[in-house]
């Protein structure tokens, strides 16, 4: 039986192949997901060990709590460097300061979107984080190292002179070296400048302060008795740790902090990938075998046991899966270079050398072999009931389907349903996150599985609808295909299915998308009284002195600055969103901003903010169970703390999110002492492009500043909205490609089938072009009823989502000319699915096809 | 439909033959194994003629036949549908050709799973992007039998019913002539005198030109002409002939 098995594989090469393929292609998207994963993380860790090279211990402040919004500028006293090189074991020990900042060429602040620009003095060896291309450390005052992708993205060379945008304003800087960070690993799209460190504190208005203090142990120092060593001289301010510590922490929180977007969507990518790759694997067994139930009978009837039949079946799709799943793996680290590239377009993430971890190997082909067995052993079960008399007749081959099992409907309908529970479960529901997403994954899997199953039983009337037209427009060959779509709805459905995962992927993103921009520009437009927003690149703090300038400027009637920090709140960190702390001067207030009052506040309340009154906001009202009359404690990352009264609530989700206090009250607990935006508003009755042209012109020595109307500024908001959208699609447009696969992997399969009827359509008259028709038309068909699934399966998880996270303010709206494109998409897809096997059955023989049986 | 008089076929042959096969030759191989399968055989098939073409296994009858109705293409040799040379027809005039001037019966029926009865019937014409001639259609239907199973599908028709339908399909385009490539082999003999009875009623009634391929010595008889093949070559042409006579002739020929 085995030998048969394997005879029966080589002899059928066709559909040998095409179900390789599907399970290739499956496993391909898996491994490739994976692989690009951890390829970012290891980029990750490399990067911090670039950053602490040669760091055994080191000392920095202590702050109350981390956060990624507001990093602690309160340093550690300088003074403390001496006490530190007294230590026993310490064989060198360094001063380092941080700020942020950018270059400015031909003054134009240098700044690519998201990253940070990061200002950080130099150190001397073995602290060096640089491997010098060209040039060297900077050696006088005014030098600065530059990263070597920044030098080639600005053609900077050594020698060179140049500006740097600093808390003092620009300071002229000459390039003394250009160095490669880290394995020449991209840094995430963040540029470095290195200067001596005497000149960073004086640039930055920070003498005598450090950001921390890196320390090299004498030989045969262990770093953890250094770091105990140290930590007795020195105050309860600073915190000391060994470099391997801190290297392994700030690895994981900017693997956290890129992951909170980057896993979600990545295992989306893949599970959507398995999805699609499963149903494809499925559908193609389901056909093959259903195409050899004869050949089965015929076995059965020479006195093979079912057993017998099945365990060949059983070998052939072992062999297959085992072949195309090892292929797919290598496929893998290609779609894995794929997606490096492509995240590196989009986002300029980082990524290492291809890493082929064990677990992804495992999961792979564990996936790969598993899927192609189960999918392979399901049809063959079925085709072995068939008594073998019945089957050996030749109407048999036509009508293999399954008479449909009374339950299936109920099956189907249920299994949507627990998908949707799942879906509303880790959405609304409470719990850890980890219980919340797996309830979201599970329920979004059963959700298509459903949806796929429920699928056939509205094939028919779905593919009625969408054929007639095509029925009118095409005459025969368009009817010939509706009929051919509808024949065998459970094919059909399957077939769909996979091109449904996909899309309804895409237009979950493009509605949720849509949704998130119209909420932003709606509270734009309802909010903000201010005509124009100043805000720095690389949302670094805008320069000291520049509000003066844009007070000054002639046509505006009033500036207001926005301070923020961090807070913990009754010493809890909740949410980073909403556990914020703005500062505004409270007089100003209501020119630039027209604030939302919940329970019967009004802008009187404005009046009372001060000392230690604070305004709350709804969501923070809520995640800390705090109302109006309430008192509670705030603690900034440096360490101040307030114990603040509220005396009124407000809705924001997403400008000035948390608590408001007035500007004393914030300067008093906060260490940040620049504000990150001005809220402008230009005389009543002023020109106001003119107002705007000059508040530009009078930043003109303070380049990181960007000025922007209101319009302006909700185009940025829309373009930021959009360049995650296009990577989503991007990383999606994959899955679409392979569920055109699986199309023209049916089709070809549903041709082989045809021969005969295709044989008699040439017969009786029927040119090529006529039956290409016939063979394209079913499959627009069939990709258009995925794309209508997958538009409502889209459509149903960005409305709970977005329902979900109505409270941030988020609305729903269906943006229909992308979803029409969609569409437009879907019915390329089949025609491009369609285009070998249209051809193949145009080419059929009639007199072959009339001798075939 | 136009409002002018009615438009004479000017390539339609007056009183000449229908189909005409030239010193047709066919060979399949090369060198040693080369098989020929037809060795110069001349055929005529006049208009409203009803010929049976018979003969052993291996004899080339079917390849006679494939070659005549423009299936296959002879290695040497000339073939003539209504007037018109095959020789020089690329594959889509050969399509539109057989779309107008020929119609097929096969052993197996082979009417499309997902179409009606009537739809069957219809499907030539339909791929052509023509109407039917309601009265000719109605006439089929009833000549055929089919009255109350239009709208039934393939899969809810017996054989001999679906073998009607294929009767009907081949007659609908009014076709120059209807090649049947044993029409009775799947049947019982019932029902394949009843598909006989039809084909004879075709041609006495509606002057349809039958060419048909048989080893059935009873279906043969039902033709006007019974022409016998043997080794790629027409060995006799007999009309008028009974089914004990066919059985004779054939049993000297093997």
């Amino acid at each position: 039986m085995i030998r048969l098995a394997l005879r029966s594989l080589g002899q059928r090469k066709l559909r040998t192949a095409l179900t390789a393929i599907a399970v290739l292609l499956g496993v391909a998207m898996i491994a490739g997901t994976y692989v690009q994963t951890d390829r970012i993380r290891g980029a990750f860790e490399n990067l911090t060990q670039t950053v602490n090279r040669g760091t055994d211990v080191v000392v920095m402040p202590r702050e109350s709590f981390s956060s990624d919004l507001a990093p602690a500028t309160k340093g550690i006293d300088e003074g403390l460097l001496a006490r530190v090189r007294s230590v026993r074991g310490v064989r060198l020990a360094e001063g380092q300061l941080t700020d942020s900042g950018a270059l400015v060429i031909g003054g134009e602040a240098v700044s690519t979107g998201f990253a940070p620009s990061v200002v950080s003095s130099w150190s001397r060896e073995p602290f060096d984080a640089f491997r010098y291309v060209r040039g060297g450390p900077p050696r006088r005052p005014g030098d600065v190292v530059v990263d070597e992708q920044q030098a080639a993205d600005q053609g900077l060379r050594v020698g060179q002179h140049v500006g740097l945008s600093t808390r003092s304003g620009v300071q002229q800087v000459v390039i003394s070296g250009i160095g490669e960070w880290g394995n020449g690993t991209s840094i995430g799209g963040a540029t470095i400048v290195v200067p001596q460190l005497a000149d960073m504190q004086l640039w930055f208005q920070r003498p005598g302060d450090l950001s921390r203090i890196v320390i090299a142990a004498d030989r045969g120092v262990a770093p953890a008795q250094l770091a105990a060593a140290v930590r007795s001289v020195l105050p309860r301010s600073v915190t000391v740790k060994t470099g391997a510590a801190d290297a392994a922490e700030t690895a994981d929180a900017a693997n956290d902090a890129i992951g909170s977007f980057l896993t979600p969507a990545l295992l989306a990518l893949s599970g959507a990938a398995l999805l699609v790759g499963a149903f494809i694997i499925f559908n193609t067994f389901s056909i093959t075998v259903a195409q050899r139930a004869r050949e089965f009978a015929l076995l059965r009837s020479l006195g093979s046991t079912r057993a017998q039949v099945l365990r060949a079946v059983a070998v052939e799709a072992l062999t297959i899966g085992v072949a195309a799943s090892v292929l797919g793996l290598l496929a893998g680290l290609g779609i894995a270079a794929l997606l490096g590239a492509l995240f590196d377009a989009a986002l300029d993430l980082p990524s290492s050398g291809l890493v082929l971890a064990g677990r992804t190997i495992a999961l792979s082909l564990g996936i790969g072999i598993g899927v192609t067995l189960v999918a392979a052993m399901v049809p063959a079960v079925r085709a072995t009931r068939v008594p073998p008399v019945s089957a050996l007749h030749a109407d048999a081959l036509t009508v293999a389907q399954p008479r449909g099992r009374r339950r299936a409907p109920y099956v189907a309908a249920a299994v949507s349903l627990l998908g949707l529970l799942g879906l509303v479960q880790g959405l609304f529901g409470g719990g850890p996150a980890a219980t919340r997403l797996g309830g979201l994954a599970g329920g979004a899997v059963l959700m298509f599985v459903g949806v796929a199953l429920v699928a056939r039983y509205v094939v028919r009337p779905l593919a009625g609808a969408i054929g007639r037209p095509l029925a009118f427009a095409f005459d025969e060959p368009g009817r010939l295909a509706r009929e051919n779509a509808m024949r065998n709805p459970a094919r059909t459905a399957t077939t769909s299915a996979a091109l449904m995962v996909g899309l309804a992927l895409v237009v979950f993103v493009a509605v949720f998308a849509a949704g998130l921009k119209t909420s932003i520009t709606g509270s734009l437009e309802e909010l903000v009284r201010a005509d124009i927003a100043v805000t720095a690149k690389g949302f670094q703090p805008l320069p000291p002195n520049a509000h003066e300038a844009v007070r000054g400027v002639p046509g505006v009637y009033a500036s207001m600055g926005q301070y923020m920090d961090a807070i913990q709140v009754n010493g809890k960190s909740v949410n980073q969103t909403t556990d914020t702390l703005d500062g505004l001067e409270a007089r100003l207030l209501p020119e630039v901003y027209r604030p939302k009052w919940l329970r019967g506040g009004s802008d009187a309340l404005l009046g009372r903010l001060r000392g230690d009154t604070a305004l709350i906001e709804e969501q923070f009202a809520k995640t800390h169970a705090i109302a109006i009359g309430d008192r509670f404690r705030i603690e900034t990352p440096s360490g101040g703390k307030a114990t603040l009264l509220a005396i009124g609530e407000y809705r924001d989700p997403q400008i000035l999110q948390g608590i408001l206090v007035d500007l004393p009250t914030f300067q008093r607990v906060s260490a940040l002492h620049d504000p990150f935006a001005f809220f402008v508003k230009a005389d009543p009755g002023a020109d106001r492009a003119q107002v705007q042209q000059r508040v530009a012109a009078a930043l003109e020595r303070f380049p990181t500043a960007e000025v922007r109307s209101n319009e302006q500024y909700r185009d940025l908001i829309n373009e930021q909205v959009n360049q995650i959208v296009y990577l989503l699609y991007a990383l999606l447009a994959m899955s679409l490609v392979i569920s055109l696969f699986g199309i023209a992997n049916s089709l070809f399969l549903a041709v082989h089938e045809r021969t005969r009827e295709f044989g008699l359509l040439r017969a009786v008259g029927a040119t090529q072009r006529q039956v290409r028709r016939v063979v394209r038309y079913e499959s627009v068909i069939t990709a258009v009823i995925g794309a209508l699934l997958g538009t409502a399966v889209g459509v149903l998880f960005a409305a709970l989502a977005t329902a979900a996270l109505s409270d941030l303010g988020l609305g729903f709206a269906l943006p229909a000319a992308q979803l029409a494109l969609f569409l437009v998409l879907a019915v390329l897809v089949g025609v491009a699915g369609a285009a070998v096997p249209a051809r193949r059955a145009a080419r059929v023989d009639v007199l072959d096809a009339m001798r075939h049986d | 439909m136009s409002t002018l008089a009615p438009v004479t076929h000017v390539d339609a042959p007056v009183a000449t033959d229908v189909v005409r096969g030239r010193a047709l030759t066919k060979r399949y191989g090369e060198g040693d194994v080369a098989v020929d399968a037809l060795r110069g055989v001349d055929v005529d098939f006049a208009p409203g003629s009803f010929t049976a073409i018979m003969g052993p296994s291996g004899s080339g009858k079917s390849t006679l036949m494939h070659i005549l109705a423009g299936l296959d293409q002879p290695t040497g040799g000339s073939v003539e549908i209504a007037g018109t040379e095959l020789a020089a027809l690329g594959d889509h005039e050969l399509t539109l050709l057989r779309r107008s001037k020929v119609g097929f019966i096969f052993q197996s029926y082979n009417l499309l799973p997902v179409l009606t009865a009537e739809e069957n019937v219809l499907l030539p014409l339909r791929i052509a992007g023509e109407r039917a001639d309601p009265d000719w259609l109605e006439t089929l239907i009833e000549t055929v039998r089919l009255g109350d199973r239009r709208t039934h599908r393939p899969s809810e028709l017996s054989g001999g019913q679906q073998q009607r339908v294929a009767v009907a399909r081949a007659l609908i385009t009014r076709p120059a002539v209807v090649f049947a490539d044993e029409p009775t082999g799947n049947l019982d003999s019932a029902s394949g005198r009843d598909v006989l009875d039809l084909l004879r009623r075709a041609v006495d009634e509606f002057g349809q030109t039958i060419v048909m391929v048989t080893h059935d010595a009873a279906a043969a008889a039902t033709a006007d002409r019974v022409m016998f093949l043997a080794d790629g070559r027409v060995v006799d042409e007999l009309t008028g002939l009974g089914v004990d006579d066919i059985l004779d002739r054939l049993k000297a020929l093997a």
